[in-house]
């Protein structure tokens, strides 16, 4: 196994408990540092729990994930989380005070923590907003309070968990372009799930496709070559799309198969 | 010329055309007509009641219970029983609301506390206050302590269970991502835990003050010098039923006025606290 990577998965595997069937088996990884990665599969093949491992939230049954060399034992601001759906914000606070939570818990002179705040509400866009509350925002605008909370912690590995899945198709559109500029004005590794394909040619640098479950690792690992500021719709994104539409609708229906 | 019946019906359907009709319409529109149309109509209903029942002192109508209100408060004995009765709501209801909020808060989060307080949490709660009554007699004597204690007991358990239920739903990845930001456990606690369980608590803290109303005028009943329930109670004796519904009636303004006291102190400033954004 490759060891120079940001992000290493060393054959992981993991299940909930012992006799349960493996739910991801001898998972091998490796982003570089500043990759884009994002990870694709049918559903219920792993991705979330891949993304939780990294994350700190479970431990791996077998197996070692290491970030920059040391190993993966707990949570970390420098590998934080973008939720799918909205549960994760907090709804007594403001969109401001939402985005300003994950640096109460580090040591930053409080002029330094309002204006990464405020570099950050103007980055998603969220510029008049930041006084409301998550229950007077829209389901776009509320992704993008999560967003900007993980960037102002300038976290240099950031995960993101379907993070416009549960957003309209046009509010969706106009995030990809704002999360693809954004990734482009500062690198950072990025570890990016999601079920649509058009999403992960536009924004990875390369794109795993996992396997249907039980037991899932990674099918295919394809670089995404396509000099950036991408255009949905060219020839190569047409290319692309097919080859990883492929690949993925074979284990789509592998899993439809298999469903438990 | 329609039936009255008809109209009303149209009026409250908003069916009718006619401007009597329109007009109903218009009153009934107005909240606080709803609102006191009931009690205004059962007036009615129970000086009729008291009118037709045989025995006059065993259903007194409304203008007698008024005029023993009146006597009541003269001769200073209503005031002193309600402020013997909410002082011991009060102080009840104070320590037990602390507590029941500390012990949930942690019990909801720890699961070994959980486990630890599981049996006496789901056996006590069903033994009401007053089935430990002689229990707090024989301990406290007969003085202010025993009635406090039962008070404490009873609101203790209503807001455990609800700060508890509080803590179970909070959504696992609001907990998750104060974690990657950093929190020490002691910090995810005081700032994600805890404001998320405070829309419950002030929940738990309604119902239990309802209780309290309950458990005290029983305890007053059975083993007091002073308070509504004793006042009940000895005009029971004497057989003055203007009095009981006094009693009873200063009783339910009481519970509601506290109710609305504290709704009008949480509801706004920690409606968020509840919501799963």
């Amino acid at each position: 196994m490759v060891w120079d990577g940001s992000i290493v998965f060393d054959k992981v595997s993991y299940r909930f408990e012992k006799d349960s069937p493996w739910i991801i088996k001898d998972l091998d990884l490796a982003i570089a540092e500043g990759g884009f990665f994002v990870l694709i599969g049918p559903s219920g093949c792993g991705k979330t729990t891949a993304l939780n491992l990294l994350a700190g939230f479970d431990k791996p049954t077998q197996g070692h994930i290491h970030v920059r060399g040391e190993s993966v034992v707990r949570p970390g601001i420098d590998r934080v989380v973008v939720f799918q759906g909205e549960d994760s914000l907090y709804p007594w606070l403001s969109a401001q005070d939402n985005i300003g939570f994950g640096l109460r818990f580090v040591r930053l002179p409080a002029d330094e923590r309002r204006a990464r705040v405020r570099d950050c509400i103007e980055m998603v866009g969220l510029a008049g907003h930041e006084h409301k509350y998550p229950d007077q925002l829209s389901g776009g605008m509320k992704q993008r309070v999560q967003l900007a909370r993980a960037l102002a912690c300038q976290s240099p590995i950031l995960l993101m968990d379907e993070p416009f899945g549960a957003v309209d198709a046009q509010t969706r559109s106009i995030l990809q372009d704002q999360l693809a500029r954004i990734c482009q004005e500062s690198r950072r590794t990025i570890f990016f799930i999601t079920h649509d394909i058009t999403e992960a040619v536009l924004l990875a640098d390369s794109v795993g496709v996992m396997r249907a479950g039980p037991a899932s690792g990674l099918k295919a690992v394809i670089p995404i070559s396509i000099p950036r500021p991408r255009h949905r719709w060219t020839r190569e994104f047409g290319q692309m799309y097919d080859q990883l539409h492929e690949l993925l609708a074979e284990e789509a229906l592998k899993a439809l198969v298999n469903v438990r | 010329m329609r039936g009255l019946a008809t109209m009303a019906v149209e009026a409250a359907t908003g069916e009718g055309q006619g401007a009597a009709a329109r007009a109903l319409r218009r009153v009934l529109s107005v909240r606080w007509v709803l609102y006191v149309a009931g009690p205004i109509t059962m007036l009615g209903a129970w000086q009729y009641a008291s009118d037709a029942f045989a025995t006059k002192q065993l259903f007194p109508g409304p203008s007698e219970t008024f005029r023993a209100f009146a006597r009541l408060v003269a001769s200073k004995q209503l005031a002193l029983d309600t402020l013997a009765s909410l002082r011991r709501i009060g102080l009840g209801f104070a320590i037990g609301s602390i507590s029941g909020f500390l012990v949930g808060l942690t019990a909801g989060y720890v699961p070994l506390v959980r486990h630890l307080l599981y049996p006496y949490i789901h056996f006590l709660r069903f033994i009401s206050a007053i089935a430990w009554l002689s229990m707090a007699l024989l301990w406290f004597g007969t003085g202010e302590t025993g009635k406090v204690a039962l008070i404490t007991y009873t609101t203790t358990f209503v807001v455990m269970v609800n700060v508890m239920a509080g803590v179970a739903s909070i959504p696992v990845n609001r907990l998750r991502s104060a974690r990657c930001f950093g929190a020490t456990e002691w910090q995810i606690f005081a700032q994600v835990v805890l404001p998320s369980t405070l829309g419950y608590f002030f929940d738990g803290a309604r119902l239990a003050m309802a209780n309290s109303f309950a458990t005290v005028v029983t305890a007053e009943m059975l083993a007091a010098q002073s308070g509504l329930g004793y006042l009940i109670l000895v005009s029971r004796q004497w057989l003055a039923v203007d009095e009981i519904f006094v009693g009873i009636i200063v009783l339910g303004i009481l519970g509601w006025l506290t109710d609305r006291v504290l709704v009008s102190l949480t509801d706004n400033r920690f409606r968020r606290h509840r919501l799963r954004s």
